[in-house]
C-alpha cells in the first residue's frame, strides 16, 4: 500500500475520534441543560456563590466574598498555604466603585 | 514521477514526504511525541479552566443582587441588626434578607462543611422541592421526639451525606464542639440532588434556629445581609450609597461576583501562568532547534534533488507536506486526547490541584467547554509557526546551487 493512503487512513480514524467526542459533546450539553433548571432553583434558593470544588480553605470555597485580606494577604498573586490555592487568580477588584469621599455623607 | 492531474501530484509528494519523514523515524518520532504532549498540556489546562468558569457563570444570574458584609479591622465580623431598618430606607431598595452561615471543621473526618441557615418549609413547596431527594421525614404520628425539634433538621449535599455514611451518622449528625456541655443532633431530612453536586456537595442547610446554635451566633447578630433590588440599573447606586452611609460595610454586587468568576482561572493563577510558560518555552526551543536550519543529510538531499531535475517549488512542496503532517496530527492528536482526559477521565491527577486538601469534593463531571476560536488558535500558533520554520530553511537550501550543496561548501 502506497504512503498516502495509510496517512488517509490515519485521518480516517481522527475524524471517527473527533466524531464520538462531538457526539459525548453533544451529549452532555443536553444533559447539563436539564440540569441547569434544578442548579439554579439551589442558587436562589442557598445565595452564596461559587463551586464547591474545595473546602480545604474559607476564601477557597467562597472565593468571591471572602474578606479582603484574607488570601493573598502578602501580595497578589502570592502562593498561599493551600494547595488548592495555586490555582485560584487574586481577586479583581479594580471595577469596583470606589469614588473617594471625605467625612460621612449626609443621608 | 511528477506528472499527471493535481491531485495525482500531490498524492506523489505526500508519498514521497511521508518517506522521507520515515527515514529519519526517530527524530520524528520524538518531535511528534513532545509536540503532542505540549498540545495536549496547554488544550487540558484551558478546557478544566474554561469549564470551571463556565459552570459558575451559568448560575451567577440568580445570585443576590447585592451581598452586604461588616468589615473590623480588615477582617469579616457578624452584621448587627440595627442596620437593617436604615438600608430598608434607601429609596429602591425591595427588601433587606438576613443570612446565617458559616463553617464547621469536622476534626475527626478532617471536613469542612458550609453550614447555613434558612427555613427548610421553603424548600419544601413548589420548585424548590425538586432540588432535594426527600428521605425519612419525621411523620409526626409516629415519632414525637423527632417532630418536637423542627429547629434541628437539616438537609446535606451529596458528598457530605457520603462522608457521613462512612460513620454512620447518615439519619442524625451530632454537632460538637469541646467548649459546648452536650452535643446537638441533627435529622437529616434530605440530600440534595447530585445534579447540584458542584454548588450543594459540601453544604449542610440547617434549620435557621439550629444554624444559630451550631455557629455560636449570639442572638440579634447576622453572618451578613443581602439586599434585593429589582431594578437592576440602581444596584451599583445603592451599593455605593450602603457603604457611603456606613463605611464599615463592604458591598459586593452582583456584576462584582461575576467579575471576580470571569477572572478567577485567568492568567494571572499561578496555575495558568506556570503551564502555559512552560509550554510555551518547551515550544521555542523545538522552534529554534528546527529554525536554526537543515542538518547536512538533509541539505545534500535537497541538492540531489534539485540535480536529477526537481523544481524548487516541488521541494517545497514536500518540506510543506512533511511540517504539515507532523505539526497537524499532532496538535489535532494533543486536543482530542485532553477533551477525552479531562471530560472522559475527569481529569485524574490535575483536578487534584483543585481539590487541594479538602475532604468533601464533587465528582467532577464538568459540562464540557470547547470553543472553536480556542482551537483556531492551538492550530495556529501550533502549525503556522512549525510549517514556516520547515519551509523557510528548505527554500534558502533549494535555491542554492546544487553543486555547491552537494560538495557541502
Amino acid at each position: 500500500m502506497r504512503y498516502a493512503s495509510w496517512l488517509a487512513i490515519v485521518m480516517v480514524a481522527f475524524c471517527l475520534w473527533s466524531g464520538l467526542e462531538y457526539r459525548h459533546f453533544h451529549k452532555r450539553l443536553l444533559e447539563t441543560e436539564q440540569q441547569l433548571k434544578l442548579r439554579r432553583q439551589f442558587q436562589k434558593a442557598v445565595g452564596l456563590p461559587n463551586l464547591a470544588i474545595t473546602s480545604a480553605a474559607r476564601y477557597l470555597r467562597h472565593y468571591s466574598i471572602t474578606d479582603l485580606t484574607t488570601p493573598f494577604q502578602d501580595y497578589p498573586a502570592s502562593l498561599d498555604h493551600f494547595p488548592a490555592g495555586f490555582a485560584f487568580g487574586p481577586p479583581d477588584y479594580s471595577d469596583m466603585p470606589s469614588p473617594i469621599v471625605f467625612g460621612k455623607l449626609e443621608k | 514521477m511528477i506528472s499527471g492531474s493535481w491531485f495525482e501530484r500531490q498524492k506523489n509528494i505526500i508519498d514521497y514526504s511521508l518517506q522521507s519523514l520515515l527515514r529519519r523515524r526517530s527524530k520524528n518520532i520524538l518531535i511528534l511525541i513532545i509536540f503532542i504532549v505540549l498540545v495536549f498540556a496547554v488544550s487540558s489546562i484551558l478546557f478544566i479552566t474554561g469549564s470551571l468558569t463556565q459552570e459558575m457563570m451559568i448560575t451567577s444570574n440568580d445570585l443576590p443582587d447585592i451581598t452586604v458584609q461588616r468589615i473590623l479591622g480588615g477582617r469579616q465580623v457578624n452584621v448587627l441588626s440595627s442596620y437593617l431598618p436604615e438600608i430598608e430606607k434607601i429609596p429602591g431598595v425591595e427588601a433587606v434578607e438576613t443570612r446565617v452561615w458559616g463553617y464547621f471543621y469536622l476534626a475527626s473526618l478532617q471536613a469542612n462543611f458550609t453550614i447555613y441557615g434558612m427555613d427548610l418549609n421553603l424548600l419544601e413547596e413548589g420548585e424548590y422541592r425538586k432540588i432535594v431527594n426527600w428521605k425519612n421525614v419525621p411523620d409526626p404520628a409516629e415519632n414525637q421526639i423527632l417532630s418536637s425539634r423542627p429547629d434541628f433538621r437539616m438537609i446535606i449535599g451529596q458528598g457530605v451525606f457520603e462522608l457521613l455514611k462512612d460513620i454512620q451518622m447518615e439519619k442524625a449528625f451530632l454537632f460538637y464542639q469541646p467548649t459546648w456541655q452536650k452535643p446537638i443532633p441533627f435529622d437529616i431530612i434530605g440530600t440534595f440532588k447530585t445534579e447540584t453536586e458542584l454548588q450543594s456537595n459540601d453544604m449542610m442547610i440547617l434549620q435557621t434556629e439550629g444554624a444559630r446554635r451550631v455557629l455560636e451566633l449570639p442572638p440579634d447578630e447576622f453572618s451578613d445581609l443581602v439586599v434585593h433590588v429589582p431594578n437592576p440599573e440602581e444596584i451599583e447606586n445603592i451599593a455605593l450609597k450602603i457603604h457611603r452611609y456606613f463605611p464599615e460595610l463592604r458591598t459586593i454586587t452582583r456584576a462584582q461576583i461575576q467579575n471576580t468568576y470571569a477572572t478567577v482561572f485567568n492568567w494571572k493563577s499561578a496555575f495558568v501562568l506556570s503551564s502555559l510558560l512552560v509550554a510555551i518555552f518547551a515550544f521555542l526551543i523545538l522552534i529554534w532547534d528546527k529554525a536554526s536550519g537543515l542538518s547536512p543529510e538533509e541539505k545534500r538531499e535537497i541538492g540531489i534533488l534539485k540535480a536529477i531535475g526537481w523544481d524548487t517549488d516541488v521541494v517545497l512542496s514536500v518540506k510543506f507536506w512533511e511540517g504539515l503532517i507532523l505539526s497537524g496530527i499532532s496538535s489535532l492528536a494533543g486536543i482530542l486526547l485532553a477533551y477525552a482526559y479531562i471530560y472522559w477521565l475527569r481529569a485524574p491527577g490535575l483536578r487534584e490541584i483543585f481539590i487541594g486538601w479538602s475532604t468533601i469534593y464533587p465528582s467532577f463531571k464538568l459540562m464540557p467547554d470547547v470553543d472553536p476560536k480556542f482551537l483556531l488558535l492551538i492550530i495556529t500558533i501550533s502549525v503556522v509557526p512549525y510549517l514556516a520554520v520547515t519551509v523557510f530553511p528548505a527554500w534558502k537550501a533549494a535555491i542554492t546551487d546544487p553543486d555547491a550543496i552537494m560538495r557541502n561548501i
